[in-house]
C-alpha cells in the first residue's frame, strides 16, 4: 500500500525475537529495507552511537535491563539522537503513557500492542508528514540557532493550524531555554485558558518555582490533583516544592506516593533517599537508595554520591541491628560494593569519595579487616595522577575519615591518607584561587565596558575607546565590546580621522562575522559594516 | 494509596500476557493474509480470525479500563487531539476487516480540527462500536466528525437495519439487560457511555445517543465530547 520507508534507517528494539520479527515484516511492506535490531538497552545505544537512524521502535518493558523510558533518556543525555529522528514507544497499555505523561524526555508517539501492518503504514505516514512540516524547527535547533527555531514555530502555526500545540509544546521548551519568561508566561496561560492540559499546567507551576514563588507553585500543583490524580511527574513537583519550603515529613510522603506508582525512577528513589536522610528516617533512606542503585544498574541517571548516601544510611541502619539481620543486611552492601568498584574503575576520584564511606561503613559494624582492606584500596586511589578530586568530594571524604574511632589496624591508613588529602586540599585551593581569578576577570571587563559607555556619553570619545579595547583584551569575543569599540571609532571624527584606526574597526567587525542573523545586534552590526565600507 | 491486591496482579499480568500473544497472532495472521491473496476462501477465513482476534483485543482493554476506574487507578487526561489525526487512527485498525467484508468506509472531518479528550479512551470506545457495525451495516459505514454547540460530535453511521428499540431507549443501561441470545452484550455501549461521562468541561458533561434515522438510514451512533 504505501511504500515511503524506503530511505529510513530504522532500529527496532525488543527484547521478544517474535516480535521483532513481526515489525520487521510490517516495514518491510511498508518499503524499508534499512531494518537494524537491538534485544536490549545498551547493545541499542551502541547502535545508536554508530547509526543515525531516522526512526526508533523501542518496547517499553525490556524485561531485565534499561527499560523504553531509560534508553530515551539516555540517549538524549548523550546527544546521540538528532533533532527529528522519530522515537515511537510500543506499549502493551494504554495506561503506561499516563503515568509517563509530563515528564522531560518524551516519546514522538506510543503504539499499543497489538497493532496490524495499516496501522503501522498509517501512523508512521502521519508522524513523517508532521516531521516533514516540522523540520525547519529542527535544523535550526540542530544548528544551536534557537531564536529562529521559535521564530519558525510561529510560522507553522500560522500556514499548518492543526500543529499550534506540537508547535506550542516546541516553542514552550525553547523558550524556557532561552529564560523568556515573559513570553513563556503568556503562552502557557492562553494554551491553560484553552484547555488545562497538563503540560502546559505542569510548565506553568515550573515557570511560578523558577521565579523563587515556590508557595504559589505548591498551590498551584496542589490545586491540579484532582484532575490529574495519577500523574507521577505532578507529586515530583509537589514534593519538590515542599521540599524547597522546609516541609519535609510532607514531602516523604509525597515521594513515597509517587514511588508506589512508578517505582522505577533513579532520580525519584534518590530524591526519596535525601529527604528520608534529612528527617533521620535512615530505614526508609537505605531503601531508597539501594533501590536507586538497583533501578540505576543500566540508567545514566546514577550518579557516585548515590553509592555515598547508600554507604551513609546503611551504616546508621547496620549499627542498630540484630546479629543476624545485620548480616543479611551486609550480604545486600557486599553486592552493592563490588557494583560501586566496577562502575567507578576508570573515575578514581568518584571512587574515592565512596571508598571512604564504605570503610567507615565497615569499622563501624566491627569489620575491620574489610575497613582497612577499603583503605588500603582508598591510599592507591588518592596517589592515582588522575584523581582529582572536588571541593566536595574532598569534603565528603575528610567527614568520612573524622568519624572513625581508634582501631590499631585502620590506623596506620588512617594517617597515610590524612596527610595525602592535606596535599589535595592544597591543590584544590589553588585551582579554586585560579577560577576565582578568571570570574574576576570577567567582572573587570563588564566593568570597564560601562567604563567606556559612561565616557562616550560624556563626549571623551579617545579615553572611552581606551577602555574598550581594555575589555576586548581580557574578552576578544564579546560582541557587545567589539561593537562598541568599532562604533565608537567609525562614529566620530576624531576617531575615524586617524588611519589606523579605521583599520582597526575593520578588524572588530571582521571578528563579528559569524554572528547571528536574528541576533538582536544583527542590524546595528549591519549598519557599522555599510558605513565602514562606504569610507 | 492502597496496596495493589493479589487479584489486580494477576489481571494486568493476565492481560499484558494476552495481548501479547494477540499481538503476534496479528501479526502472523498478516503475514498469511499477504500469502494468500488469490485464494477467496482462506481469504475470508483469515478475515475472520482476525475480527474476532481483535474483538478480543478490544473486550480486554475495555475490562481492564472499566476496572481501573472503578478502582481510581485510572482517570481520564484530556490532551489536545488533532481530530483528523485520530480518525484516521481509529479508520486504519479497521480498514481490512472492512475491506474483507466488502464494506465501504466513508470519513467526513475537517482537518484542522483540534479538540480536547482522552484519546486512548475514546479510541477503544470508537473502535468497539466500529467493529460492531461492520458486523451489522450491509454495504456502508460513514464516520464524521463536527463540532455543534461546543461539543465535538463523532458519528457512526451504518446502512443496516438499526438499533432495537430496547438498546436505543436506553443504551447507556442496556447491559444490565443483556439478551445472550443476539450476541449483544451492551459492553460497548456501556464503555462508551462511562467514557463520554468523565469528560467534563466547564459545567457540561459527554453523553452518547443511539437513533435508527441515520444519515445512510440505519443505525446511528453518536459520542459528544465537551
Amino acid at each position: 500500500m504505501f511504500n515511503f520507508l524506503s530511505k529510513s534507517k530504522i532500529l527496532v528494539i525488543d527484547d521478544f525475537a517474535g516480535f521483532r520479527q513481526t515489525i520487521k515484516t510490517m516495514l518491510g511492506r511498508l518499503g524499508a529495507h534499512h531494518i537494524d535490531q537491538s534485544s536490549n538497552g545498551s547493545e541499542a545505544i551502541k547502535r545508536c552511537s554508530e547509526e543515525n537512524y531516522n526512526i526508533i521502535f523501542c518496547d517499553y518493558n525490556l524485561g531485565d535491563g534499561q527499560d523504553g523510558q531509560q534508553i530515551l533518556e539516555e540517549l538524549h543525555q548523550r546527544s546521540l539522537m538528532r533533532q527529528g529522528t522519530l522515537f515511537i514507544m510500543v506499549t502493551a497499555e494504554t495506561t503506561t503513557a499516563q503515568v509517563m505523561g509530563a515528564i522531560e524526555y518524551r516519546p514522538d508517539a506510543y503504539l499499543t500492542k497489538p497493532f496490524t501492518g495499516d496501522q503501522l503504514g498509517q501512523r508512521l505516514k502521519r508522524l513523517i508528514l508532521k516531521n516533514a512540516a516540522l523540520n525547519n524547527i529542527y535544523l535550526a535547533m540542530n544548528a544551536g540557532n534557537i531564536s529562529k527555531a521559535i521564530a519558525i514555530c510561529d510560522e507553522v502555526i500560522i500556514a499548518t493550524p492543526k500543529l499550534k500545540y506540537s508547535c506550542l509544546r516546541i516553542k514552550s521548551d525553547l523558550l524556557e531555554k532561552q529564560e523568556q519568561n515573559d513570553e513563556l508566561m503568556s503562552l502557557y496561560n492562553d494554551v491553560v485558558n484553552e484547555q488545562p492540559v497538563l503540560w502546559a499546567m505542569v510548565g506553568l507551576g515550573r515557570l511560578y518555582f523558577n521565579s523563587g514563588e515556590v508557595r504559589k507553585a505548591l498551590e498551584h500543583f496542589l490545586s491540579m490533583r484532582e484532575t490529574f490524580s495519577r500523574q507521577v511527574s505532578l507529586l515530583d513537583w509537589i514534593a519538590k516544592c515542599q521540599n524547597e519550603l522546609g516541609e519535609a515529613e510532607k514531602a516523604e510522603e509525597t515521594l513515597k506516593e509517587a514511588v508506589s506508582i512508578s517505582p522505577k525512577s533513579v532520580m525519584r528513589q534518590a530524591t526519596l533517599g535525601t529527604v528520608a536522610a534529612s528527617l533521620n528516617n535512615h530505614e526508609l533512606a537505605q531503601k531508597s537508595f539501594a533501590k536507586t542503585i538497583h533501578e540505576g544498574t543500566y540508567s545514566c541517571m546514577l550518579e557516585p554520591q548515590h553509592f555515598e548516601q547508600y554507604y551513609d544510611n546503611t551504616r546508621e541502619v547496620a549499627q542498630k541491628l540484630d546479629v543476624r539481620e545485620r548480616s543479611r543486611l551486609l550480604a545486600e552492601t557486599e553486592v552493592v560494593h563490588k557494583k560501586m568498584e566496577r562502575t567507578y574503575q576508570n573515575d578514581p576520584s568518584a571512587m574515592a569519595a565512596n571508598l571512604s564511606s564504605a570503610a567507615l561503613l565497615y569499622s563501624a559494624v566491627g569489620k575491620s579487616d574489610k575497613s582497612s582492606g577499603i583503605l588500603s584500596k582508598l591510599t592507591k586511589t588518592l596517589e592515582n595522577p588522575a584523581c582529582e578530586l572536588s571541593e566536595e568530594q574532598a569534603t565528603s571524604i575528610d567527614k568520612h575519615l573524622e568519624s572513625f574511632t581508634e582501631d590499631g589496624s585502620t590506623d596506620k591508613y588512617l594517617n597515610q591518607i590524612s596527610s595525602r588529602m592535606n596535599v589535595i586540599k592544597e591543590e584544590i585551593k589553588v585551582r579554586k584561587k585560579e577560577d576565582e581569578i578568571k570570574v574576576d576577570q570577567l567582572k573587570i571587563a563588564k566593568k570597564t565596558n560601562s567604563e567606556g559607555i559612561q565616557l562616550s556619553k560624556k563626549g571623551q570619545h579617545q579615553e572611552a575607546l581606551l577602555k574598550f579595547r581594555e575589555a576586548i583584551e581580557i574578552l576578544p569575543e564579546n560582541i557587545n565590546y567589539l561593537l562598541n569599540a568599532a562604533q565608537i571609532i567609525i562614529e566620530y571624527k576624531e576617531l575615524n580621522s586617524n588611519a589606523d584606526n579605521v583599520i582597526e574597526a575593520r578588524h572588530y567587525l571582521q571578528d563579528l562575522i559569524s554572528m547571528d542573523e536574528t541576533d538582536i545586534r544583527w542590524k546595528r552590526y549591519q549598519k557599522l559594516l555599510e558605513r565602514v565600507s562606504n569610507g | 494509596m492502597a496496596k495493589q491486591s493479589l487479584f489486580e496482579t494477576v489481571l494486568a499480568s493476565t492481560v499484558h500476557d494476552m495481548k501479547n500473544s494477540l499481538s503476534l497472532l496479528m501479526g502472523e495472521l498478516d503475514n498469511l493474509g499477504q500469502k494468500l491473496e488469490t485464494d477467496s476462501d482462506n481469504q475470508q477465513a483469515v478475515s475472520s480470525i482476525r475480527y474476532e482476534s481483535s474483538r478480543i483485543n478490544q473486550s480486554l482493554m475495555q475490562l481492564l479500563t472499566l476496572y481501573k476506574l472503578e478502582n481510581n487507578q485510572l482517570s481520564i487526561q484530556i490532551t489536545e487531539v488533532e481530530v483528523a489525526d485520530f480518525i484516521e487512527d481509529c479508520i486504519a485498525t479497521h480498514s481490512l476487516l472492512a475491506e474483507n467484508n466488502g464494506i465501504q468506509l466513508e470519513v467526513d472531518c475537517d482537518d484542522s480540527t483540534i479538540w480536547f479528550f482522552d484519546q486512548d479512551m475514546v479510541g477503544i470506545a470508537i473502535n468497539n462500536i466500529l467493529g460492531n457495525s461492520i458486523r451489522y451495516t450491509k454495504k456502508k459505514l460513514l464516520l464524521s466528525v463536527k463540532v455543534v454547540d461546543s461539543h465535538l460530535i463523532i458519528q457512526i453511521d451504518d446502512d443496516g437495519q438499526g438499533y432495537p428499540e430496547s438498546m436505543i431507549e436506553d443504551p447507556e443501561h442496556f447491559i444490565k439487560k443483556v439478551n445472550y441470545s443476539t450476541g449483544s452484550t451492551g459492553l460497548g455501549l456501556f464503555f462508551s457511555a462511562t467514557i463520554a461521562h468523565n469528560h467534563q468541561r466547564s459545567g457540561r458533561q459527554g453523553s452518547i445517543r443511539l437513533t435508527n434515522d441515520g444519515l445512510l438510514n440505519g443505525g446511528s451512533f453518536q459520542i459528544s465530547l465537551p
